[in-house]
């Protein structure tokens, strides 16, 4: 193909728009060959987000209270993380003393801290938050942990012959050079979190967006079931674009266009 | 004869690795008159960045003196330019600038600093620009113009054009000459290059390898800018060389009669 008609088709052919659209007519088709109940298609579904979920009594609530843990669970791990993450990547005798105890985080089932999140804290509105900050801040860690490894030794070499204070060197060297881990670690921080809020909502909640699809699913309505999942996913997307996006072409405008 | 700026007396360093013990530095003394241009000529690996390490205080020495101070005794102010610009990549060349300045300039006064010595190695039009911007040499022009920007009375330079292709490195060279006698700064080199060490130096000091001790001292007062056509400098090029390969026999010899023994 020569590259005129690739470029003609590929603005024709907008690469996230036609995925978006593929998607909508492979899951038009799927309905087609399975029963009504168990794979509704895209346009009862849709009308299920605006009539069944946004108009619904308690959506706000529902919603609220989702966002609330994702926020609280996201900010604990968060803060834990780096925490562990930063005093790993600078001291070596603490990178050994818990990169065991960083891989045992990782390897524990989510499900098991969901569980005995309630066993322990029996079904309060902030049981999910348990699990969700003892999942996610190890992803947090290790990134952080990766990120004061990666700093340039001769840089930091620089600034002290230049006799650079030890302030701006962590402020000018360490800080910028740890920006793109704290962006990835808030990435996938954030799309662990809001996962695992979800699942611990099945287990220890009575109100959440998780509760809502575990409601529905009880009542076999794979309809409202998807119609949450969807809306959820919508938002999840908005957040990805409007904020993370947006930060990181912000925070990392000095790096060359063909990165970003 | 001027004054000496930089006077190392008996410096040894020894590096302390898996229980054995390294001695890099062997009992090496020598002194810097202000205001020359002085160099350090070694082999790869001999320990020369160790020295210039030791010299700036980013490492301990083992044994031995240095005095670095003026004539009124007190400290000199001393800056570096490394084998690569070591540039902050997220800052513009301004800003990597004046990021060592320190506290005593304000801000406008260390921006016109930064422009002044960004004129004296023809970039000042690319002061907004970002370290990816540029080129390599330009890269470690923006080098050489951060580390005059404090205004140091001693240069220390570390191979600074050894990652650069040769033809950049000879306009880069002459450009240093000519900076050096406007700015009337102590250089200390560093170099494994000869004919680069034989075009720029007052005086050579040659290094052998590790353990590093002086092998030769050499003044050179060919008069300056220097070609590499002139006779003169050609036979001073082949002297050199001819030391350069005595050292490595003698070295080697003791390396034979150590391992015969």
């Amino acid at each position: 193909m020569d590259t005129t008609l690739k470029t003609r088709l590929t603005k024709v052919f907008h690469p996230k728009v036609t995925g978006i659209v593929c998607l909508f007519i492979l899951w038009e088709i799927a309905s087609l060959i399975t029963p009504e109940n168990l794979f509704p298609n895209p346009y009862v579904v849709g009308r299920a987000v605006i009539l069944g979920v946004i108009l619904k009594e308690g959506f706000l609530f529902h919603v609220g209270m989702t966002g609330l843990r994702i926020i609280i669970g996201f900010c604990i791990s968060f803060s834990m993380g780096m925490s562990l993450g930063v005093l790993m990547g600078a001291k070596r005798f603490w990178e050994e003393f818990f990169t065991d105890y960083v891989i045992i985080g990782l390897t524990i089932p989510s499900l098991a801290w969901a569980v005995i999140g309630v066993l322990w804290l029996g079904l309060r509105p902030l049981t999910p938050v348990f699990a969700t900050a003892m999942i996610v801040f190890p992803y947090v860690a290790i990134n952080f942990w990766e990120g004061v490894k990666d700093v340039d030794k001769d840089l930091v070499d620089m600034g002290r012959a230049f006799d650079v204070s030890k302030r701006r060197i962590i402020r000018h060297i360490y800080i910028p050079s740890i920006l793109p881990f704290t962006l990835a670690a808030a990435r996938i921080g954030f799309s662990i979190s809001w996962k695992i809020v979800i699942v611990g909502e099945v287990f220890g909640a009575s109100n959440g967006i998780g509760y809502m699809i575990y409601y529905w699913y009880h009542m076999f309505n794979m309809r409202l079931v998807l119609a949450w999942l969807l809306f959820f996913t919508f938002v999840m997307l908005l957040v990805e674009y409007f904020i993370f996006k947006r930060l990181e072409r912000s925070l990392l405008a000095w790096r060359p266009q063909a990165i970003l | 004869m001027g004054y000496k700026l930089i006077r190392v007396n008996g410096l040894k360093k020894v590096f302390h690795q898996d229980g054995g013990e390294l001695l890099v530095l062997d009992n090496l003394s020598f002194d810097v008159e202000e205001g020359s241009f002085t160099t350090v000529l070694g082999p790869s690996g001999c320990g020369k960045s160790t020295l210039l390490n030791i010299l700036t205080g980013l490492e301990d020495l083992s044994a031995g003196t240095i005095d670095i101070s003026s004539s009124g005794r007190e400290k000199v102010k001393m800056s570096y330019v490394f084998q690569t610009a070591r540039l902050l990549p997220w800052k513009s060349v301004i800003d990597n600038i004046t990021f060592v300045h320190g506290m005593e300039k304000s801000k406008e006064e260390g921006a016109e600093v930064a422009i002044e010595y960004l004129k004296l190695v023809g970039l000042e039009e690319f002061a907004h620009h970002y370290p990816h911007q540029l080129s390599g040499g330009m890269q470690q022009r923006v080098g050489i113009a951060r580390a005059l920007s404090v205004e140091p009375v001693v240069l220390l330079m570390d191979e600074p054009f050894s990652h650069l292709d040769e033809i950049t490195a000879k306009r880069m060279r002459a450009d240093l000459e000519d900076i050096w006698q406007k700015t009337k700064v102590t250089i200390f080199f560093i170099t494994h290059d000869l004919s680069e060490a034989a075009l720029l130096s007052d005086r050579i000091i040659f290094m052998t390898q590790k353990p590093a001790q002086i092998y030769k001292d050499f003044t050179i007062d060919l008069p300056r800018p220097r070609s590499e056509e002139d006779q003169r400098f050609f036979e001073l090029q082949k002297k050199l060389s001819r030391q350069f390969h005595l050292m490595q026999e003698s070295y080697e010899e003791i390396e034979d009669r150590l391992q015969t023994s």
